[in-house]
């Protein structure tokens, strides 16, 4: 017998096996997790696999699985507020929120419970830390930096969470398959919030990160948890807390519903201590910040509007910047990777229509820093000066004497007539072309007047472009998940709110005024009384987050933390701008020519045409958004503050209660 | 089991010596329905009334009538238990799929299929080859079967030699191919009004002027304005195949040999394949087989069993073998025109030059696919009674191989068309010219298409003894099986150690009882082994002697049988679902500022499984057996299945939160429970011989448990419905006009208007959304009631004989694109869905108004696209003579001769208008075909 298995085997040049070793599976590439933490290097790796799994705050690619908010399918948070208006028609933004068919059945969302990765993130990092112990060859100052790290992950994904659904499932272990049940229901919002702060609580106590990461070792580490982010995270995360939507005297939805009863969307009731516990997080953090150094606002080189341009970009922007505290990186990133951010079309597609409202615009103040009002500016005439000013001089065809009259930062965030397109990197100097905003320019074309694409409200988007400047340099797209200047603000409001410091609040808030060359908030604002008048203040700081923390994911949840179903109510608006052009009578017309591409003429003895010089003098209509219009606008049921959890899970009874009104 | 119990029984074994035995095999031929034989695997075939498994047979009277290309496709309709379900498909494949019992489990029903015993590929088996197909149904028949056996198991036998005697035969069969429900598509001018119709509809604009509209109707501008009827250019309306098969069979005293050659060429439907000078691009089948069965005494004690078949098989097909049905249900008659004026094929902007099926059909060459298939085993008993009387001792060996060799000989070519331009003075104009795609040289690509083998060996010791009343068959055997694929680490081993044993009492009461211990290399360790009892038990109760009085029964026996047999599927086909795996990849986190760090990643698969067994099926059948009235055979059988440990993925039970995809469970129940009657009634008045009988199946199954997702309405809840169930919405009509949509239920799907489908707010919420679907009519797989009648009669030598086949409960989704779902993404419209679309003036219709643009809300699955997918077919239908034995006598050399016309699927009774209940896709229709048939005997 033996002979002829032998010969009939004989076809096979694997060694016939007999009994249970020829059961065996066929040696393949298989890794387990001894593999994984028998190894170092391994484990490093598989702690950088963790870290792809953060949430990064631009859409960048096209794809149906999980992160979600990171497809333009989806979009961003920022287009729920009243400074940006999403106008892609296919976008879950549009399609859903818009429309304000969203609901628990529907599936996704903008941050979906179960879509965003947040919970394989934090089992992943708990693995790590169960089982980093049994690591060969790896010191143990080494492994205990590893595990801060996979807790700030823990806590930051979790925050994520925490913004958009209230309290928490809380995970402490990793799950194996063979629990007899898996009861995991939601936590209150206290115990989620304990929770989270638990986490980086010890991570500041041990002592296990660097505070910063300096010179060579920023190269290589640059996007790791520090110490210094796991502070402002928890600066940021207790701001959350203490703001009204979950600390307040009544529910945010009237009290009745089941998860406000449970405490599970809000504290119960006022506790103004939240906001002292805030306030102290940043001054502990500002404490280390002054004993350690490595972390400051990007100071302009020079008094003038190009280097304060240049100072917030390179605060924001660049990977050296000494302002980003917490930082996150698409993994797969490539430049040539045409679904990147900024990299489809130079942003120029209407999957990335992020245009800015008229009423963001306006938060922009003079560049003095005083507050810019539409009616007085129209009344003084200033219209034609509201962006730009400078001379037109006989036989030159371009504007001369260029002055950009408003805050820096609107030019760094919008992309506003009349402005020279070209931004250079290393310094503030914008040259070339002029952005055509007008109906019919070479930049907005019809865009405006139908109200559809990347300038449908007039503007467009410029934060995390500076231009095509990220298209056309390497320069990585790292998105801020916290910066330095947002840290400063909210401590500004938690001295406000805890404990009405209006003097130490300005000063927070003057600071980051200071750096783009704006006056003093209260004096810029003498009819306000920001010395004592809270309210006014407060706005004053929310106005102040919003134009410095552009498409930073800080608008919207301000809008949701004070629970300001007022601006949600706002319709808001757009700008048409038309091109005046003198007529053959001399009179000035409203005409919808481009200018460059248009009737720009080069040549210099044709400089009595009207075409010849550089528009100036345009005609401004404000007009109330209609694409895309919000259910919103119309009444804003306070449902919207927070996220559905999807039926099915809520369906699933392992103590999952449904967020009011879903 | 141990591997040191193995090497003892492998020793043992090897020990055994040459000694003496001559048994005569039974063969199923002209046999009485008692003495069937019915062999489950035991090396020994038993008889009908010893058997206590629950087997039916088709008998080699009625395996051959229905001139099919394979066995497969020749006993459709027949076996009781057996669900067979025909599928339309080029000639070369075209398969039945088979279900034993209809569905049973959620991990799949397909059964096991074997030739000779093992395991094979039955597609390339011609009908010729075959004396006797049985179906394997209940724990007793497929108990030595092991993990392979849960479904159910179909016996392929093949014709053995006889002693002594020499007998040559010659089969030619001349088949004439007809296409059923051959699909009709409008005119052009119809399709143009239809296009502006659904524009119109959707709220857009008339793509076609009145102008050109009449234009397309005179056919007076052929190439801007043409008018094609794809269908009747590519295909022409009949083909032919012709099957010739020459056997030999006999032996000498100890020597048995059946041999034999079957050819068959299969012509196809291309209307035009000889275009080119240098090959044909017809649609082309062409197999041979060889068979080789020898059966040597090479001692009075030993023998020896070879069997070898060797297939070789050849197909061509136009083209990049293009689907070219699928091209047909797809372009409209005015796309463009076959050939522009320039003499390049059709093609423009909207229709790509490759959608073309006539240029597929004639301009892309071919493409050739070759199968080499070899089956053979070789098997070895031998007697030992020496040792001990009543032992003895066989060893088997096998090994199959087959392959599938791709050759491309595709080319590409220029295709182009003249775009109409503006109409001036009552004519049109031309406004450009399009051209695209390129010509090409033949390709010269060969490649291996997919291979496989398959390495069988089993051995063992049987013993069988009588002593007075009491008989005695027990048999200890290991076999051991490998199945290597085209793929890597993909190759399975199975073993089973198995002790049967079959017990008699006084030829009345039968007791068998089979032990069985497999082993499967796909299962995790610690769950490799199983066992798997069988108990089963016959009462003839006619040999009683209170029975002897009733003369009208002359057989009847009572069987049960009760067994568990374990199955190793794989849950989702993952080989390693009980270690989670860690994947390493090279992409990276970007620490670095240049984005370069040579990081890895590491990320994790599903959940393991803990706490792993395997599918089980608990197998419970009891059944009766009878002849009566001298001439009535029965079989009665209920059964019940209880399967549970089916692998489901418990995404149902687990919530996200844990962080990874949950793991596979072996928490699955199904129960599946049925009947099978079997009737089969042989009289012969005075010169007529008479038959008549006919089978009828029920089967059943539920859901018990699935770890579905706990749903928010009743009507989603899938446990405890059945397998493959059918979900959609109910349709209530068609919105009549905007004031009934007003008042009507939000649709969510999509903005509805007049003319489109109205639903049932099934769920009470207020809106009409995926949450309304429910359960509608049966499952799309599988009837639940399935049944067969027979009739024949013979009168000196002439006879006739029919099959009627049909079935119950069972449903289909009218999805068929331009059929059903016309004009969307540019296909085209049958007529009947043109005939029967809602208009303002035909509210009243069959299904909702047209839409040039997806319409989501008309095509979801819902009880407008839902059909009862009932029939009653005439399967096959003979006439045939038998040459009398005087007139052959005289020839000395003829012994028996046979001329034969048949018809195959000629007609059909059933409730669609357009389609074939069986087939109503895209693909090629079913075909009718009348068949000419001459066999003589040697």
């Amino acid at each position: 017998m033996a002979t002829i298995t032998a010969i009939g085997a004989g076809s096979c040049t694997d060694e016939l096996a007999v009994g249970n070793a020829f059961l065996d599976k066929a040696a393949g590439a298989s890794v387990t997790e001894d593999t994984v933490f028998n190894n170092p290097e391994y484990t490093r790796q598989f702690l950088a696999a963790i870290y792809s799994l953060q949430y990064y705050g631009l859409p960048y690619q096209s794809s149906s699985s999980a992160p979600l908010t990171s497809s333009y399918w989806t979009g961003k948070f920022d287009a729920l507020s009243d400074c940006y208006q999403l106008h892609f028609p296919n976008s879950g933004i549009y399609k859903q929120y818009y429309s304000g068919t969203f609901n628990a059945n529907t599936g996704g969302g903008i941050y979906g419970y179960l879509t965003e990765n947040v919970w394989v993130l934090v089992r992943r990092a708990y693995l790590l830390l169960e089982n980093i112990d049994k690591v060969p060859n790896m010191e143990d100052s080494e492994k205990a930096r590893l595990c801060d790290e996979a807790r700030c992950l823990i806590a930051s994904s979790y925050f994520n969470m925490f913004r958009n659904y209230g309290g928490l499932p809380i995970i402490t272990k990793t799950f194996t398959g063979t629990e007899s049940s898996y009861n995991v229901p939601r936590a209150s919002v206290e115990k989620t919030v304990n929770f989270m702060v638990g986490l980086l609580d010890k991570t500041i106590k041990d002592g296990n990160l660097p505070w910063g990461y300096t010179g060579t070792d920023a190269q290589t580490n640059t996007g790791r948890w520090t110490k210094a982010g796991a502070m402002a995270l928890k600066c940021k995360i207790l701001q959350f807390a203490a703001s009204p939507l979950f600390n307040d005297t009544k529910g945010y939805y009237g009290g009745t519903t089941q998860a406000e009863r449970d405490s599970l969307v809000w504290y119960g009731g006022y506790r103004a201590e939240l906001w002292t516990q805030c306030k102290q997080a940043c001054a502990d953090f500002f404490a280390q910040l002054s004993a350690n150094g490595v972390y400051a606002l990007t100071q302009p080189t020079a008094k003038t509007q190009e280097a304060y341009r240049y100072a917030y970009r390179f605060g924001y922007i660049n990977e050296a910047s000494t302002e980003i505290l917490h930082s996150v990186r698409v993994s797969t990133s490539t430049r040539d990777s045409k679904y990147q951010w900024a990299y489809l079309n130079y942003g120029r597609n209407e999957r990335y229509s992020y245009t800015p409202t008229q009423e963001y615009v306006e938060m922009f103040p003079w560049s003095d820093g005083s507050p810019f009002d539409w009616s007085a500016a129209q009344k003084a005439g200033k219209l034609d000066n509201m962006f730009i000013k400078g001379d037109t001089v006989v036989g030159t065809q371009d504007l001369q004497h260029r002055v950009l009259t408003r805050d820096p930062r609107l030019y760094e965030t919008i992309r506003i007539n009349g402005v020279p397109q070209s931004i250079d990197w290393n310094s503030g100097v914008a040259s070339g072309n002029i952005y055509e905003n007008w109906v019919g320019g070479s930049d907005a074309g019809t865009q405006p007047g139908t109200e559809t694409g990347y300038f449908a409200t007039g503007y467009a988007n410029n934060k995390y472009y500076a231009g095509d400047i990220f298209y056309t340099t390497l320069h990585y797209p790292q998105w801020d998940a916290i910066r330095l200047s947002d840290i400063y603000l909210t401590y500004a409001e938690a001295l406000l709110q805890a404990g009405n410091d209006f003097t130490g609040a300005l000063t927070y808030v003057d600071a980051v005024r200071a750096r783009v060359g704006l006056g003093g908030l209260a004096a810029c604002n003498p009819g306000e009384n920001l010395t004592s008048n809270k309210a006014n203040l407060l706005e004053e700081i929310l106005r102040e987050r919003a134009c410095e923390l552009g498409l930073e994911d800080s608008r919207y949840f301000d809008l949701v933390r004070y629970k300001r179903s007022d601006r949600f109510e706002t319709n808001t608006h757009g700008l048409r701008v038309y091109r005046l052009k003198k007529d053959t009578n001399g009179k000035w017309a409203r005409v919808t020519d481009k200018w460059w591409n248009g009737d720009k003429k080069t040549d210099k003895a044709n400089k009595a045409a009207a075409g010849f010089y550089e528009p100036t003098h345009f005609d401004f209509e404000k007009f109330e958004l209609t694409s895309g219009a919000r259910v919103q606008w119309n009444g804003f049921d306070a449902k919207w503050y927070l996220q559905p959890f999807p039926q099915s899970e809520v369906n699933k009874n392992y103590g999952l209660v449904q967020n009011p009104g879903w | 089991m141990k591997q040191n119990k193995i090497l003892v029984l492998s020793l043992l074994m090897c020990l055994t010596v040459p000694a003496v035995a001559q048994q005569d095999d039974k063969t199923q031929t002209d046999g009485k329905y008692i003495d069937q034989t019915i062999d489950v695997g035991a090396d020994k075939t038993f008889t009908r009334g010893e058997s206590t498994a629950s087997v039916s047979v088709i008998t080699v009277n009625s395996t051959d009538k229905r001139s099919a290309r394979n066995i497969g496709n020749s006993i459709i309709g027949q076996g009781s238990g057996l669900i067979s379900l025909q599928n339309a498909g080029n000639y070369a494949a075209a398969n039945p799929t088979f279900y034993v019992r209809g569905l049973q489990s959620l991990s799949g029903s397909t059964p096991l299929i074997l030739v000779d015993g093992i395991e094979r590929d039955i597609n390339n088996v011609t009908p010729e080859e075959v004396e006797s197909v049985t179906i394997l149904k209940d724990a007793a028949a497929v108990a030595l079967y092991g993990y392979k056996g849960a479904n159910g198991a179909i016996l392929v036998t093949t014709k053995r030699g006889k002693y002594n005697t020499k007998s040559a035969k010659i089969t030619l069969d001349h088949v004439f191919n007809f296409m059923a429900n051959k699909p009709k598509f409008v005119d052009a001018a119809t399709y143009g009004s239809a296009v502006n119709e659904a524009r119109a509809n959707d709220g857009l604009s008339a793509r076609y002027s009145d102008d050109e509209i009449a234009a397309f109707k005179s056919g007076q501008y052929p190439y801007l304005y043409p008018n094609v009827n794809w269908v009747d250019q590519t295909f022409r309306d009949n083909a032919v195949t012709n099957k010739l098969n020459i056997e030999f069979t006999g032996g000498g005293q100890k020597f048995r040999y059946f041999t034999m050659i079957n050819l068959i060429s299969d012509n196809g439907f291309i209307a035009n394949p000889g275009k080119n000078d240098t090959y044909s691009t017809q649609n082309k089948y062409v197999k041979a087989n060889l068979r080789s069965n020898l059966d040597i005494d090479l001692t009075p004690s030993t023998k020896l069993k070879v069997n070898l078949l060797g297939v070789l098989n050849e197909v061509s097909r136009p083209g990049d073998s293009a689907d070219l049905w699928n091209l047909a249900y797809s372009l409209p008659s005015a796309a463009y025109p076959i050939k522009d004026e320039s003499g390049n094929w059709g093609g423009n902007a909207t229709w790509n030059g490759t959608t073309n099926p006539v240029a597929q059909s004639i301009g892309a060459a071919y493409t050739k696919n070759n199968t080499r298939s070899l089956f053979s085993d070789i098997t070895l008993n031998q007697n030992l009674s020496s040792v001990l009387d009543g032992l003895s001792g066989q060893i088997r060996v096998s090994y199959d191989n087959t392959s599938n060799i791709i050759e491309n000989h595709s080319k590409t070519y220029v295709y182009g068309s003249a775009t109409p331009g503006a109409w001036a003075n009552g004519a049109p104009t031309v406004a450009s010219n399009y051209t695209g795609g390129s010509d090409s040289e033949m390709g010269t690509d060969a490649s291996t298409n997919s291979f496989s083998r398959r390495f069988h060996f089993d051995g063992g010791f049987d013993y069988q003894h009588a002593f007075g009343k009491h008989s005695v068959y027990s048999q200890l055997k290991w076999d051991y099986e490998s199945q290597d694929q085209y793929a890597v680490n993909s190759t399975i081993y199975r073993q089973n150690f198995s002790w049967w044993t079959h017990y008699g009492y006084n030829n009345r009461y039968y007791v068998d009882l089979a032990l069985v211990e497999s082993a499967s290399s796909r299962l995790a360790p610690g769950s490799k082994w199983a066992s798997s009892p069988t108990l089963s038990a016959g009462w003839v109760i006619s040999k009683e002697n209170f029975m002897k009085d009733v003369k009208w029964v002359d057989f009847l026996k009572l069987r049960a049988s009760a067994g568990i047999i374990n199955a190793d599927y794989l849950p989702n086909d993952s080989w390693t679902y009980y270690i989670q795996q860690y994947t390493i990849s090279g992409t990276t986190y970007p620490f670095n500022s240049g984005y370069g760090s040579s990081f890895g990643m590491t990320t994790l698969t599903r959940l393991a499984t803990e706490n792993y067994t395997h599918e089980k099926a608990y197998k419970y059948n009891v059944g009766l057996d009878a002849t009566l009235f001298s001439g009535l055979d029965v079989t009665l059988e209920g059964y019940y299945q209880h399967r549970n440990n089916i692998w489901v993925e418990a995404s149902g039970k687990y919530t996200d939160v844990i962080g990874v995809d949950a793991p596979y469970e072996n928490a699955g129940v199904v129960n599946s429970w049925g009947f099978e009657t079997s009737l089969d009634y042989n009289k012969k008045f005075g010169e007529v011989t008479f038959n008549l009988g006919g089978e009828f199946n029920l089967n059943r199954n539920k859901i018990k448990e699935q770890l579905e997702e706990p749903r928010l309405y009743d009507n989603l809840v899938q446990t405890g419905r059945s397998l493959s169930q059918t979900y959609g919405l109910k349709a209530i009509g068609f919105f009549k006009d905007q004031n009934d949509i007003d008042n009507s239920p939000t649709q969510t799907f999509s903005t509805v208007k007049p003319g489109d489908i109205k639903y049932e707010d099934v769920n009470g919420d207020g809106t009409i959304d995926a949450n309304d679907k429910t359960a509608i009519g049966y499952s799309t797989a599988a009837p639940q009631l399935y049944f067969s009648i027979h009739l024949g009669a013979e009168w000196r030598g002439l006879g006739i004989d029919a099959m009627f086949q049909g079935v119950g409960k069972y449903s289909a989704i009218l999805n068929t694109k331009s059929m059903y779902w016309p004009l969307i993404n540019n296909t085209t419209i049958s007529q009947y869905s043109y005939d029967n679309r809602w208009t303002a003036d035909n509210t009243d219709a069959k299904f909702p108004r047209l839409s040039s643009v997806s319409n989501a809300n008309n095509y979801q699955t819902n009880t407008v696209w839902l059909a009862d997918r009932s029939f009653l077919k005439l399967r096959n239908l003979e006439v045939y003579y038998n040459f009398p034995e005087k007139l052959l006598k005289s020839t000395k050399m003829v012994n028996a001769a046979k001329i034969y016309l048949r018809g195959v699927d000629l007609f059909s009774l059933d409730h669609l208008a357009v389609s074939d209940p069986e087939s109503y896709g895209a693909t090629n229709p079913l075909n009718r075909s009348v068949v000419a048939g001459l066999s003589v005997t040697f």
